[in-house]
C-alpha cells in the first residue's frame, strides 16, 4: 500500500455560471455577451462535450453535484470529497475541460481564456488552501496570444503548467505552428498539460456513440504525445539552447 | 396589398417541439429510458438531448423578437396558435405552408446511428399527429433518416402516403456525402415512385466541411453555409440523379438565390469541355436545373443598394435574369421564425410583378405534391 504523498494532476474545477467570467472581460465583450434579448451568448461552444452525451446527460459523479448544480464549482465539496478524503497533498485544477479554447471566434476565445485564468487565480489560487495549483488556459487558435498569456500569468506562484485541449490549428501538437507556445512555456519554466483533446475528426470517421468516443478520444492524445517526442527531442532542446 | 398576392404558398416554415418529450413520447420505451428524464437529477440533469443545434449563434437573436411563445420563455415555432397567427392567418391569405422542422431536421446527424433513426421516426409521427392534423393548410415533409438510406426509403413509404405530406427533407447530411452520391439514391427512388419532391435545407453539413476550414463567426458561417447546398445541387446534376429519376424535383431552401446564375454558368461552361467524364449526362447542366430544380426566395439576396432604392431590386433582377426561366424556379418561403424571415409583400416588392403568380403560388404547386383539391 502506497503511503507517500499524492499529487492529483487532473481535477476539473468549474464556475457555477459563465457569469462569473464577465468581471474579468473588457466592457465591449461583456456587452456582446450580455446585451441580447434572449439569454447570454454562451462561452462554451455548441456541441462542446454534448455531441457524445453521457447517460442521463450527466458526465459527472452524481454526488459531486453541489448546491450550485455544477460539479467542481464548490471548493468545500472538492476539499471534503477529494483533498481531505484521500489525503491529497497537491491538486491541479484544470477547468472543465477548457472548452473556451474551442470557441469558434478566436478573439472571443482569447478574451475568455484570459478571463478564465484571472477567475482561477482569484477564486481558487488565492484560497488559503495551499494544496491547490492551477494551469493556464491558453487560446490555442492564436498561438501568439497563447504565448503572451503564458507570460502574463505564468509567474503566478501557484500556476504550474499550460493547458492544451482544443486543437486550434488542426495540427498535431508537435507541429512548428505551436512552437511559440512551447517557447513561452520553457521561458517560464512551465510544462504543457494536454488534456484528452477536443479535436476535429477522428481517424476512420467519427465515433457513433459515447462509448466509442470515450475509447477513441485517446487517439488525438496519443498523437499529441507522439508529437511530444518531437517536442522533447528537438523543440525543447532547441528552445532551451536558444 | 395587390390582389394577385392571395392564396400564397409558403415553402419553408420551421416548427419545433416545446420539450423533447413531445417527440420522444413516440419512441420505443427502451430509447425513452436511455434518454432519461429532464431535471430528474439535481434539478438540471437527467436527460440526453436529441437536439442538434446550429454550431453558430446569432450575435443578437436567432429568431424574430415576437416569435417567442410562453411570455418570451418558449421556443420559437413550438406553439401552433402562435404560428397560425404569425404565418397562416397573416394577410395576404395563405393556402398552404410547408413545415420544414427546426433543428430537428438535423437528426440524421446524431452520432448514434440507431438513436438517430428512432428520433427521425418519432419526429415524423410527432409532425403528423401534433402539427399536420391541426390545420388543413399545413403540409409536411418526411424527415428522411438519410444516414441509413434503406431505412429512409422505408420511412418515406411508411408516412409518405399521408395527403398532407408534400415532399421529403434532406437537411442533416447523414453520410457526409454530396447528396447526388449513389448511396442516397434509394431515397430518390422511393420519393420519385411516390411523386414526392426533395427539399434540401441548408445548415445540415458540419461546419468543418465548409471549404477552407470552419468559419470563425456567425456572420461568416451564415454567408458560407450556402456552400454545401451548391455542392448538393452540382452533385445531383453531375451524378445523374435526374437522368436516373426523370420525375424527381429538388428545392433548395435557406441559402438565397443569387449564387445560382454563377454556379450554372460555370457548370455549363465546364461541362462542354469535360463531359466525357460524365457520359451518363445527355443535356447541359442548366437544362437539368431548369427542369428539376427550384430555389426558395428565403432569404432573398440583398444587393449593396439600400433596400427600397430602385437600384436594389434592379441589381438583383439583372443578376437573376442571368438564367433564362429563373422565374419558373423561384418559390416563396418565409423562413419563419428565423431572424431573416420575409413576408410576401417584402419579397414581392423586389421581384418583377410578372413573376408574382409563379413565385407565390404556381411554382410551389408544380414542385410540391399537393392533393388535387389544393392544387386546383
Amino acid at each position: 500500500m502506497y503511503n507517500g504523498p499524492i499529487i492529483d494532476c487532473d481535477v476539473h474545477h468549474n464556475w457555477a455560471s459563465e457569469r462569473e467570467l464577465l468581471p474579468y472581460m473588457p466592457a465591449e465583450w461583456r456587452e456582446f455577451i450580455t446585451e441580447r434579448p434572449h439569454g447570454r451568448y454562451p462561452l462554451t461552444p455548441r456541441g462542446g462535450g454534448k455531441s457524445y452525451q453521457h447517460m442521463n446527460g450527466l458526465p459527472y459523479r452524481i454526488d459531486t453535484v453541489g448546491p450550485s448544480g455544477i460539479p467542481g464549482a464548490d471548493y468545500q465539496m472538492v476539499r471534503d470529497q477529494l483533498l481531505d478524503a484521500y489525503h491529497i497533498d497537491r491538486v491541479i485544477v484544470g477547468f472543465d475541460i477548457g472548452f473556451q479554447q474551442g470557441l469558434s471566434n478566436p478573439e472571443l476565445s482569447v478574451v475568455a481564456c484570459r478571463a478564465a485564468n484571472d477567475w482561477c487565480i482569484e477564486k481558487w489560487l488565492s484560497l488559503p488552501d495551499e494544496r491547490i495549483r492551477g494551469v493556464i488556459m491558453i487560446p490555442t487558435q492564436d498561438v501568439q496570444a497563447a504565448a503572451a498569456e503564458i507570460r502574463r500569468v505564468g509567474q503566478h506562484p501557484r500556476m504550474c503548467a499550460a493547458l492544451m485541449v482544443f486543437n486550434g490549428m488542426n495540427k498535431p501538437f508537435g507541429h512548428p505552428v505551436y512552437h511559440p507556445i512551447y517557447e513561452a512555456a520553457v521561458e517560464m519554466g512551465l510544462p504543457i498539460q494536454v488534456h484528452s483533446p477536443i479535436n476535429r475528426g477522428y481517424p476512420a470517421g467519427d465515433p457513433l456513440s459515447r462509448m466509442e468516443a470515450r475509447w477513441r478520444r485517446t487517439f488525438p492524445a496519443s498523437s499529441a504525445s507522439a508529437s511530444s517526442i518531437s517536442i522533447r527531442s528537438c523543440t525543447c532542446s532547441r528552445l532551451k539552447s536558444g | 396589398m395587390p390582389s394577385h398576392l392571395s392564396g400564397v404558398i409558403d415553402a419553408c416554415v420551421h416548427q419545433h417541439w416545446r420539450t423533447q418529450d413531445d417527440v420522444t413520447s413516440y419512441m420505443p420505451q427502451g430509447w425513452r429510458e436511455f434518454l432519461g428524464t429532464a431535471r430528474s437529477i439535481a434539478g438540471r440533469y437527467g436527460q440526453i438531448s436529441i437536439n442538434t443545434p446550429y454550431p453558430y449563434i446569432h450575435p443578437v437573436d436567432d429568431f424574430l423578437p415576437d416569435s417567442y411563445p410562453a411570455g418570451g420563455r418558449g421556443t420559437p415555432g413550438s406553439d401552433f396558435d402562435m404560428l397560425k397567427a404569425q404565418v397562416l392567418d397573416v394577410k395576404p391569405d395563405r393556402q398552404a405552408a410547408v413545415l420544414n422542422f427546426h433543428t430537428g431536421m438535423f437528426a440524421p446527424t446524431l452520432a448514434n446511428t440507431y438513436l438517430a433513426l428512432e428520433v427521425c421516426r418519432a419526429i415524423n409521427n410527432w409532425n403528423t399527429e401534433q402539427w399536420l392534423s391541426k390545420d388543413s393548410r399545413l403540409y409536411g415533409l418526411v424527415l428522411a433518416p438519410n444516414h441509413l438510406p434503406e431505412e429512409a426509403a422505408s420511412e418515406i413509404r411508411r408516412i409518405g402516403g399521408n395527403r398532407q405530406i408534400a415532399g421529403v427533407l434532406m437537411a442533416g447530411n447523414g453520410l457526409g456525402m454530396p447528396f447526388g452520391h449513389p448511396l442516397y439514391h434509394p431515397i430518390y427512388q422511393v420519393a420519385s415512385d411516390m411523386d414526392l419532391p426533395i427539399v434540401i435545407h441548408y445548415g445540415g453539413d458540419a461546419a468543418d466541411q465548409l471549404g477552407g476550414g470552419p468559419p470563425k463567426t456567425y456572420t461568416e458561417w451564415r454567408i458560407l453555409s450556402g456552400e454545401p447546398v451548391m455542392s448538393h445541387v452540382v452533385s445531383c446534376i453531375g451524378q445523374g440523379v435526374f437522368v436516373k429519376f426523370p420525375k424527381l424535383r429538388v428545392l433548395v431552401t435557406g441559402a438565397g438565390v443569387a449564387w445560382v446564375p454563377w454556379m450554372m454558368w460555370r457548370f455549363d461552361a465546364n461541362y462542354k469541355s469535360m463531359r466525357r467524364e460524365a457520359p451518363w449526362l445527355t443535356k447541359l447542366p442548366s437544362e437539368y436545373l431548369r427542369q428539376h430544380c427550384y430555389f426558395s426566395t428565403w432569404p432573398l439576396d440583398l444587393s449593396s443598394h439600400p433596400l427600397g432604392e430602385a437600384g436594389a431590386s434592379d441589381a438583383l433582377q439583372r443578376l437573376l435574369r442571368g438564367i433564362d426561366g429563373i422565374e419558373d424556379m423561384l418559390v416563396y418561403a418565409s423562413g419563419y421564425p428565423y431572424h431573416d424571415a420575409e413576408q410576401p409583400d417584402e419579397v414581392a416588392a423586389r421581384l418583377p410583378e410578372g413573376w408574382h403568380d409563379k413565385v407565390f403560388r404556381e411554382n410551389a404547386r408544380q414542385f410540391f405534391r399537393f392533393p388535387q383539391a389544393a392544387a386546383a
